[in-house]
């Protein structure tokens, strides 16, 4: 497992990480993020600021739906304003996430602007998929990866997230009518050599995500379904609700076996990280005569556990499957009465001096 | 080429002219309903002498295939590149076919052109094992390019790939060896969900498959929304195909769209026949119908008439009585539209007319017998010789509109019967089925609970309703929202028109009239409106029926879906329509800032 001492923080872990290897002055860092309208999209792009100064500069990409409603636009507006007043050396690039005919182009979009930017002059790049939705932080993740892979004594790679529940809780999104793979994220299905491969889906279930997971469903015809839910969590009922709210499609539409069910730490993406590798392991094994294994992640819902996802998919090259949005509803009130308390930070170092000094790594 | 709404059944037809699944019909031809499937195949020309004619494939045209066009080459690569992975992929789906059938490599023979031997060395076609692993090897090189994060420079394309790979135009039939006699196939591919290509590609492959050099047969399958609002308002045909039309014979292309030009009651008896046909096939593989002997759908849905309660009617009867005294009509003048509606009553195959029908049917006539006398008349010292300026009527859209009124006024049951769950699907199987499952679900828990199977009129209306009004709220497709305000804008129009006392319109309205000549220029004058209406028609969420004559105009009538009529409330009997414009269709749409 490539991934199985990767350095991981929270919390005020993440502040203190950030400070201390930043000091370095011989870092330059690369920063790329969201700036659209969700009010995490500042925090990381401030808080590296304030520790690097010219030394950073900021690549935000701004997603742009077709059905993006005006308070959006404004409190987009906003956010890249404070932005701009106070980072010396930043671009704000529009990415439309879909065409005039509403096919899903923005991964793509992305990943070649992004590729545009990444060159030996950086030290660090750090990707904040605060703000990203997962059709663009997926595609960068891996795009920047590579590079760092490239040299990776010398290019360090950090993903950092300031999650916020409340946040998720009250930004609705409306699917489009169709699903498919994240761009960059095929993994062979599809293939003729895995037409015949037994697939289990492991969905993450999300409040609000029941029209697209049902879609993927009818879509992927999996053989075998594994949902995942948050435990521990936060919110230590959430796991309950979830299942309480998809009870039919367990039960009945995707018949769900009672042990089946994956409970991955919410705040911990090595967990969903390790225990996906290795149900994949065991699967190999077992379906080695029969036409092979092929897992398929749908990664919706907690952030935290996305990045568990797309790690293991890097790894095994897995297809992560998902719908993308035409637009966004957010309850504003909702959102401005979340204390900031409730905003938890999480940092993880993916590539760089941790894997190619043969240190021990430390989480915390 | 073949175009229809979501759920029209070109999926189900794809899949079941598949090779595969025809051998499979075929190897078990003694049950009974097979047969029926097998005879049409027949008719249709799949099957000769018992046997299957064609080799057909079937290949969805997903997601995957749109992403070509946005690779970065130029456009007579991607192209390229598109026509190689579906011949790559239809070679692998024909292989497949024929293995799944239990054909060995040593019973088939592929037959190629006679003059094409170099192409047909090149794609293998000396056995379906070689043809299979030359597709796949295709398949795979050009998978490999669509799943890199950054598509590979074009001088830096697989060999592979940048050779001609072209089997359609090589393979003319394949031979298969069944021990006593040999069966030609003719090599047959379904291109199904053509919508989901970019526009360019979708030109592009009907021009390419339009080709009479490919030998092999080739059908192509597509959603409304994959047309131009012009083809999918007027039904004329797409301008490439118009082309290509020009340069070739029709007998080239046919283009087949499943929507109905015949009259719409026609349709609509061939439909129910359909819906009940089908409804009773699913329930008779459900254990706990079967166990009970339920073989038909219609059989668990009560057809007794709902009653109001007495102490509704007598509400109502004193509504009447008021109604009576607030337009002076005499005694003698009730007792007469009294006889109208009994007459009627007992004329009437309608069984929906009890005593609650009736008196609402009264106070329907008293209100068109006030509007029809001139309001001075009526407060005259001779009332009971006071004609109306029309002759009154009772006819079936009195008692319709008695039926919806009461509904609304009293929540009677008003949506129940086959007849009426038929209706609710809009011509589409889909529809149906989504809408019946309700009321199948509800009946199957009865019977696990071991209550009389039977759902009341009652029952069938709530669930309905209920089913109806989350069909509403569950669209996701591309401008849904924008569909939902012109459906709610139409639907309280017509839910005006329709409660009103005199009813004036019989059972209602349930549609929305522009004058044809108005709707002509949509697409030109309107063009966001025209996109609108395209998503909601490819939805079946709206129908359109256009050149509908009514007061010496034509109208083009902008009618209102089964999922839709059940959440507002409104009657499932066509042609009842509000008079409005395109303009005030526009103006809403605009306010809501699409």
């Amino acid at each position: 497992m490539r991934w199985i001492n990767c350095p991981s923080h929270q919390g005020e872990n993440v502040k203190d990480l950030l400070r201390e290897h930043f000091e370095d002055s011989d870092r330059r860092v690369l920063l790329l993020g969201g700036a659209g309208f969700d009010p995490r999209a500042p925090f990381f792009p401030l808080e590296l600021h304030k520790l690097l100064g010219n030394r950073l500069r900021a690549l935000l990409l701004k997603e742009e739906r077709p059905e993006t409603t005006p308070d959006l636009i404004s409190r987009a507006d906003t956010i890249r304003a404070a932005l701009t007043s106070e980072l010396k050396d930043l671009v704000v690039v529009p990415i439309d996430i879909l065409s005039p005919d509403l096919s899903v182009v923005g991964g793509r979009s992305a990943v070649t602007r992004v590729d545009q930017e990444l060159s030996s002059g950086w030290t660090d790049i750090v990707i904040d998929v605060s703000a990203l939705s997962s059709g663009i932080s997926f595609p960068i993740i891996r795009c920047v990866l590579e590079w760092a892979d490239q040299n990776p004594q010398h290019r360090q790679m950090h993903v950092v997230l300031a999650e916020n529940s409340i946040v998720d809780s009250s930004v609705s999104a409306m699917p489009l009518d169709k699903s498919k793979e994240i761009y960059g994220f095929k993994g062979k299905y599809g293939l003729e050599s895995t037409s015949e491969s037994a697939r289990l889906w492991l969905p993450q279930l999300a409040f609000d995500q029941r029209d697209a997971l049902n879609r993927i469903y009818d879509e992927i015809r999996p053989h075998d379904v594994c949902p995942i839910l948050p435990f521990p969590s936060r919110d230590p009922r959430a796991g309950d609700r979830l299942l309480e709210h998809f009870t039919d499609e367990i039960l009945n539409t995707w018949q769900v076996a009672p042990r089946n069910v994956i409970f991955a730490a919410e705040g911990n993406p090595l967990d969903l990280y390790r225990t996906v590798l290795r149900i994949d392991d065991e699967r190999t094994v077992v379906f080695q005569e029969a036409g092979g294994s092929q897992l398929l992640l749908t990664p919706t819902g907690s952030k935290a556990l996305a990045l568990g996802a797309v790690m293991a998919a890097i790894e095994r090259d897995l297809p992560v499957r998902y719908v993308e949005s035409i637009a966004y509803r957010v309850d504003w009130d909702l959102i401005e009465q979340a204390p900031e308390s409730e905003v938890n930070l999480l940092h993880l170092w993916l590539a760089g001096e941790p894997y190619s000094s043969g240190r021990g790594a430390n989480t915390g | 080429m073949i175009s229809g709404t979501p759920g029209s059944g070109k999926t189900t037809l794809a899949r079941l002219f598949q090779y595969r699944t025809v051998k499979t019909l075929l190897n078990h031809i003694d049950l009974a309903s097979y047969r029926d499937v097998a005879a049409a195949l027949a008719d249709c020309g799949m099957l000769r002498d018992g046997v299957p004619a064609t080799l057909t494939c079937r290949i969805p045209l997903t997601g995957e295939y749109r992403d070509f066009w946005e690779f970065p080459y130029p456009e007579e690569i991607r192209t390229r590149l598109l026509e190689s992975m579906l011949q790559a992929r239809a070679c692998l789906a024909w292989v497949q076919n024929l293995r799944a059938a239990g054909h060995s490599s040593q019973d088939v023979t592929i037959v190629a052109r006679s003059d094409a031997e170099a192409a047909a060395l090149s794609i293998g076609v000396d056995s379906i094992d070689n043809l299979y692993e030359k597709a796949r090897r295709v398949e795979l090189a050009i998978y490999e390019i669509s799943a890199a994060l950054l598509p590979p420079a074009i001088d830096r394309l697989p060999t592979v790939v940048k050779a001609p790979y072209r089997p359609f135009d090589v393979i003319e039939k394949f031979e298969v060896d069944l021990g006593d006699f040999v069966s030609e196939l003719r090599p047959l591919v379904v291109f199904d969900d053509a919508h989901e290509l970019h526009v360019a590609q979708f030109d592009c492959l009907k021009s390419w498959l339009v080709r009479r050099e490919l030998r092999v047969g080739r059908w192509i399958m597509t959603r409304l929304d994959a047309l131009s609002p012009e083809q999918v308002l007027y039904g004329v045909p797409s301008r490439a195909l118009e082309d290509l039309m020009r340069v070739q014979t029709k007998r080239d292309i046919t283009e087949i769209r499943f929507q109905s030009n015949q009259k719409r009651s026609v349709d609509r008896k061939r439909f129910q026949k359909m819906a009940r046909d089908m409804s009773n096939r699913y329930i008779s593989m459900m254990p706990a119908f079967d166990q009970r002997g339920i073989a038909e759908l219609a059989s668990i849905l009560a057809n007794d008439s709902p009653k109001l309660p007495s102490g509704q009617i007598a509400s109502l009867r004193d509504l009447v009585r008021r109604d009576c005294m607030r337009f002076g009509i005499s005694e003698h003048r009730r007792e007469q539209i009294k006889q109208l509606v009994s007459n009627y009553v007992k004329g009437t195959t309608d069984r929906d007319v009890g005593e609650d029908v009736q008196i609402a049917m009264e106070r329907i006539l008293l209100h068109r017998y006030a509007n029809r006398v001139r309001p001075g008349d009526l407060f005259s010292n001779n009332r009971e010789d006071i004609e109306p300026n029309k002759p009154l009527k009772c006819d079936s859209g009195v008692a319709h509109g008695a039926q919806i009124h009461l509904m609304h006024k009293f929540r009677r049951p008003y949506y129940w019967g086959m007849s009426t769950l038929c209706d609710s699907g809009s011509n589409n199987a889909e529809l149906f089925l989504q809408i019946a499952e309700r009321l199948v679900e509800q009946a199957e828990i009865k019977i696990v609970r071991n209550r009389t199977v039977s759902l009341s009129s009652r029952e069938q209306h709530q669930l309905l309703r209920g089913r109806g009004t989350e069909i509403l709220k569950s669209w996701s497709f591309p401008e849904c929202e924008n569909v939902r305000t012109l459906i709610k804008l139409i639907s309280s129009h017509c839910l005006n028109e329709t409660l009103k006392d005199n009813a004036p319109l019989g059972a209602g309205a349930n549609a929305y009239g522009i004058l044809q000549s108005e709707f002509d220029e949509l697409p030109q004058k309107h063009e966001r409106l025209a996109q609108v209406l395209q998503f909601g028609i490819a939805y079946n969420a709206i129908q359109l029926a256009p050149n509908h004559k009514t007061k010496r105009k034509l109208w083009c009538l902008v009618e209102l879906g089964g999922a839709s009529i059940l959440h507002y409330g409104l009657p499932f009997y066509r042609g009842g329509f509000i008079e409005g414009s395109v303009g005030e269709l526009s103006d809403v749409l605009a306010r809501r800032g699409a």
